[in-house]
């Protein structure tokens, strides 16, 4: 009887085991299932039709969908959480390797059943070419923006065409390869060590016939890898670019490795049709697609909630406008078959100062510009009730907000109160009135200054006898069109307590283009005016994160070098911030997370006492997605490229 | 004839060249450096140095280290460009985009056909209906029904279109549920042949009513104030006097001779729906146009984009008003433009 219910009992565990096998159940509680039914995809971005993974610049919001919907045969991922993480559905080992000259050596064995969506088999070849085509001196003449080459061994003699053997990449068999990350570059930037180093263990399947044509192939001789044809042609540009460009222009038949084909896209209606891929060896968490066909639609802001309402649309993402968010609500009260799912945006809408000349070079003086402004009032009438505010350069949705609660709650907030800003206004020396005399609650306030830190605001500044007076005004420049700047004018250049603490906020509107001209201070070609010149101290802006990489290096540098190339853009000349945004990312071995996060909190902390930016709102996201599917949940890293994937059709 | 033509071809060429070069100075008036916009999403993906590196080496590509009139003249084709060829608007280049990264000649075919085919059946409709319309106005001048539609065209005359645009998808699309809301096709449709003609023409009819319906006012009041004038001339009476049907005194003698300053007003206005029109419309409903292509352009500063566009809305105003001098002499014999 004994025996009889453990043979059972094994039995049971066996067909659930195998149940699972065949399901491929993955971790996140998904089930993969034959892929059926159709959901529209409705996006603001006019898809660009060029699928060629950022090559030749930056790909938009929908191509980038369209890639990651099509094309994510990848070793390294990011995870819903917008992570690094290694792709085990691709990746059967991985191997970091240390070096003894401080260089560190990726070494991947793919697994061996990997096929392209025309049943081509994926090879340690296919993922290596890329990278081969991008560093080449045929790549560079095509116009690729590519410096991976600076950070791989033998990448400069590679990139010059001096060798064709990139001697930092290597195939060992057909299914391994390495890549080696050089520990200080040819461009003398030290590469390692790098908290998010797994990322540069990326690399993607790439078909060597569909991007370059006929009997091209990787070899190895034992030198490193290097691309050869069997007629004996060589790699350059005008032997490739015939086949290459017909690849990137191909509107189907695309051969890729991603969970959706692409079926069409018809540029005359910007319309762009995708269906699952039954090659596609699934997602890092082996989740297969649910929904068999996707079709991705241009829609216009004006006209939007009526495409949802007539079903033009099903998806739709990203909504942060608070009235069109409550008139998909009455919408769903009325009928509209929907659900919402909402998340924190993985960013903020600030204003950020030059801290270097003018008023804003003074610490006090920026802290005291925030008091004079209810940032809570801001977030809740500019985001209509969905949004917040954060207190520093991160994002709820960081997994170092989570950990750092304590030191978040710690931040100076920064409450409106005219008090306050007055007690830091006279702190900073701001106590004088036009004239010199001491201010009596009139009029803008002045600084006695010297002549050194009156340099570009002269024109503010009033002589009186020998004194050089800077007024408490910020030269501020706001683009056009901008409703963050309508609200900051109401709330903050014409609000009360700037009037009642004697500071004077002045808008100069112009357009966007123009602003990051003044704010990086560059140069342009043409009869344009000399944005050299520190001209406007205060810039409204927005940022944004598209993965959890946070690496602000480079962000607050003091080396005139760089900051001649536009880095730094808020001038903050400070040792501590420099160094805290370097070593955060360039001092902390990868995986460290505890010292990274304790480099992170001292960063925001610092950040927040100095202030080199405001924080206004961080909105939250809604997107609406129809109640035929269920299982979608989108994210701050998360889109509905990725979700759509583990979305599972229901049916009417 | 054939004089004429060619004096006024030769002044076209003249006006093109001379609009050309006053486009490309104001154009490269704006600050803005299309080397930045191109490498700006990767300042933070590049080290500063490489950035600098690809930054320059672009300026060079573009060739905007070069004086003005220099990059004018390789625009146009008359000097060799940075690669030392020939590649300018005369010889069939019409530059590089930045934002779609791709040459302005593989971009713009699709939108223009569409907008060709959205500008072309309105303009035809709108004429089918405003001319008989006019006409009927004019004779039944300050009567009910005249009154009644000169109320109702000034409505589409005082609206903006894309007032119009969106009432009538509230309308027809969310209300009725007659038309989609915007778009080309069905999502995900496969129709060929016929169906994929009803379908398209389906995606079309919304805007190209809203088109007709922006459209009557003016062209109404056009043709009644033209027919109008002309039904008070002498030969007008005569010919009634001479006891001719009002049929043929309307179609035959006051139509013809009404029909010369209306010609000059329907190229007028067709040349404005073709640019203007056709910008807020296609905006509206989410078609892959001309009018939206060129917003598009200007919003991200993708200048050689906007100057080709520009410059075909000025290749078409001038045959536009070529076209039009030319009509005047079908329309009516006493004219001989060739003296």
């Amino acid at each position: 009887m004994k025996l009889r219910s453990r043979i059972m009992t094994f039995a049971l565990a066996a067909v659930m085991l195998a149940g699972l096998c065949l399901t491929g159940c993955g971790g996140s509680g998904f089930t993969n299932v034959a892929a059926e039914g159709q959901v529209i995809i409705g996006t603001s971005t006019e898809p660009s039709g060029d699928w060629s993974h950022a090559a030749f610049g930056s790909n938009n919001a929908t191509d980038s969908a369209v890639l990651t919907l099509t094309d994510d045969c990848e070793t390294v991922v990011s995870d819903q959480n917008g992570d690094f993480v290694i792709n085990n559905s691709v990746v059967d080992k991985y191997d970091r390797i240390e070096e003894s000259d401080g260089n560190v050596t990726y070494k991947i064995t793919i697994k061996k059943d990997l096929v392209f969506n025309n049943g081509d088999p994926i090879t340690a070849e296919n993922f290596l070419v890329w990278s081969l085509f991008l560093y080449s001196p045929a790549g560079a003449e095509m116009g690729v923006t590519a410096a991976g080459y600076n950070m791989i061994p033998g990448g400069d003699k590679y990139h010059s065409g001096e060798t064709n053997v990139l001697a930092g990449l290597r195939l060992i068999d057909d299914y391994t390869f390495s890549m080696t990350i050089l520990k200080t570059g040819y461009d003398g930037n030290n590469y390692l060590p790098y908290y998010f180093d797994l990322s540069y263990a990326g690399a993607r399947a790439t078909h060597i016939k569909y991007w370059f044509g006929d009997g091209w192939h990787v070899k190895d001789d034992g030198q490193g890898a290097y691309l050869v044809n069997d007629n004996g042609t060589e790699f350059t540009k005008a032997n490739i670019e015939t086949t290459f460009t017909a690849a990137r222009d191909a509107t189907s038949d695309r051969i890729t490795a991603g969970p959706y084909n692409l079926v069409s896209y018809d540029k005359a209606s910007s319309q762009i049709v995708l269906e699952s891929n039954d090659n596609y060896c699934g997602n890092f968490e082996g989740c297969k697609p649910g929904i068999k066909r996707l079709v991705i639609v241009k829609t216009e802001d004006d006209t939007v909630i009526d495409t949802i309402s007539t079903g033009g649309i099903q998806i739709y993402s990203g909504i942060a406008d608070g009235s069109e968010i409550k008139a998909i609500y009455d919408l769903m009260d009325n009928g509209l078959d929907s659900s919402f799912c909402h998340y924190d945006r993985a960013g903020y809408g600030y204003f950020q100062f030059a801290c270097d000349f003018g008023p804003t070079q003074y610490t006090e003086f920026r802290q005291a510009v925030a008091h004079l402004l209810d940032r809570n009032e801001f977030a809740n009438t500019f985001c209509q009730g969905y949004g917040s505010v954060v207190h520093g350069p991160y994002c709820t949705a960081f997994s170092m907000y989570e950990d750092s609660k304590k030191v978040i709650a710690g931040l100076d907030t920064y409450e409106i109160s005219v008090d306050k800003a007055v007690e830091l206004l006279e702190k900073a020396g701001f106590v004088y009135a036009e004239d010199g005399s001491d201010y009596n609650g009139t009029g803008i306030r002045y600084k006695k200054v010297t002549a050194a830190e009156a340099t570009n605001y002269e024109a503010f500044c009033k002589n009186v006898g020998s004194d050089i007076l800077m007024p408490a005004m910020v030269n501020w420049a706001s683009s056009d069109g901008n409703s963050v700047s309508d609200l900051l004018v109401t709330m903050l250049a014409n609000g009360d307590a700037a009037k009642q603490a004697g500071v004077e906020i002045r808008q100069n509107v112009m357009t966007f283009p123009e602003l990051l001209n003044y704010m990086y201070r560059q140069d342009m070609y043409g009869l344009g005016g000399d944005y050299s010149v520190p001209t406007y101290n205060m810039f409204n802006l927005a940022t944004g994160w598209n993965s959890g990489a946070y690496d602000m290096s480079f962000e607050f540098t003091t080396n005139q070098e760089y900051l001649d190339q536009g880095y730094n853009s808020t001038h903050l000349y400070d040792e501590q911030l420099d160094k805290l945004s370097m070593d955060m990312v360039y001092g902390v071995e990868a995986g460290d997370y505890k010292t990274y996060l304790a480099k992170w909190q001292e960063f925001v902390v610092r950040y927040n006492e100095l202030l080199p930016q405001v924080p206004l709102y961080s909105n939250i996201y809604y997107s609406v997605y129809p109640n035929t599917i269920k299982d979608y949940q989108e994210g701050p890293f998360w889109g509905y490229e990725n979700a759509i994937l583990y979305a599972r059709y229901i049916g009417d | 004839m054939k004089k004429y033509l060619l004096k006024r071809v030769i002044y076209l060429i003249i006006v093109f060249f001379f609009v050309s070069l006053m486009m490309y100075m104001i154009y490269n008036l704006i600050p803005s450096d299309p080397a930045l916009v191109q490498m700006e999403p990767l300042r933070k993906t590049l080290k500063p140095e490489e950035w600098t590196r690809q930054y320059q080496e672009l300026r060079r590509q573009l060739g905007l280290d070069a004086p003005l009139i220099v990059r004018y003249a390789r625009w146009m084709g008359f000097m060799r460009d940075v690669d030392g060829n020939f590649s300018g608007l005369l010889q069939g280049d019409f530059g590089f985009s930045t934002s779609y990264k791709r040459n302005v000649i593989d971009i713009i075919g699709v939108p223009m056909q569409n907008s060709i085919i959205l500008n072309l059946v309105s303009t035809i409709l709108t004429l089918a209906i405003t001319i008989p319309l006019g006409i009927y106005c004019a004779v039944h001048a300050r009567k009910a029904a005249d009154s009644a539609l000169q109320a109702f065209t000034v409505v589409g005359y005082s609206l903006p279109t894309f007032l119009i645009g969106i009432l009538f998808i509230y309308i027809f699309a969310v209300l009725l549920g007659w038309f989609p809301t915007g778009g080309a096709k069905t999502p995900g449709s496969t129709y060929t042949g016929v169906m994929e003609f009803i379908d398209r023409m389906h995606y079309m009819a919304l805007p190209i009513i809203v088109l007709v319906f922006t459209g009557l006012a003016g062209m109404t009041r056009t043709v009644r104030a033209a027919m109008m004038d002309t039904l008070t001339q002498d030969y007008i009476r005569t010919a009634r006097a001479k006891g001719l049907k009002e049929k043929v005194v309307i179609y035959s003698h006051a139509w013809r001779n009404a029909l010369l300053p209306v010609s000059t007003s329907i190229m007028g206005w067709m040349i404005g729906v073709f640019t203007g029109g056709s910008l807020v419309i296609e905006n509206t409903f989410a078609l892959n146009g001309t009018g939206r292509l060129y917003w598009a352009a200007l919003t991200s500063t993708d200048y050689e984009l906007v100057l080709a566009m520009q410059m075909f809305y000025t290749l078409i105003s001038l045959i536009g008003v070529l076209l039009t001098d030319i009509s005047y002499t079908l329309v009516d014999p006493r004219v001989r433009i060739d003296k």
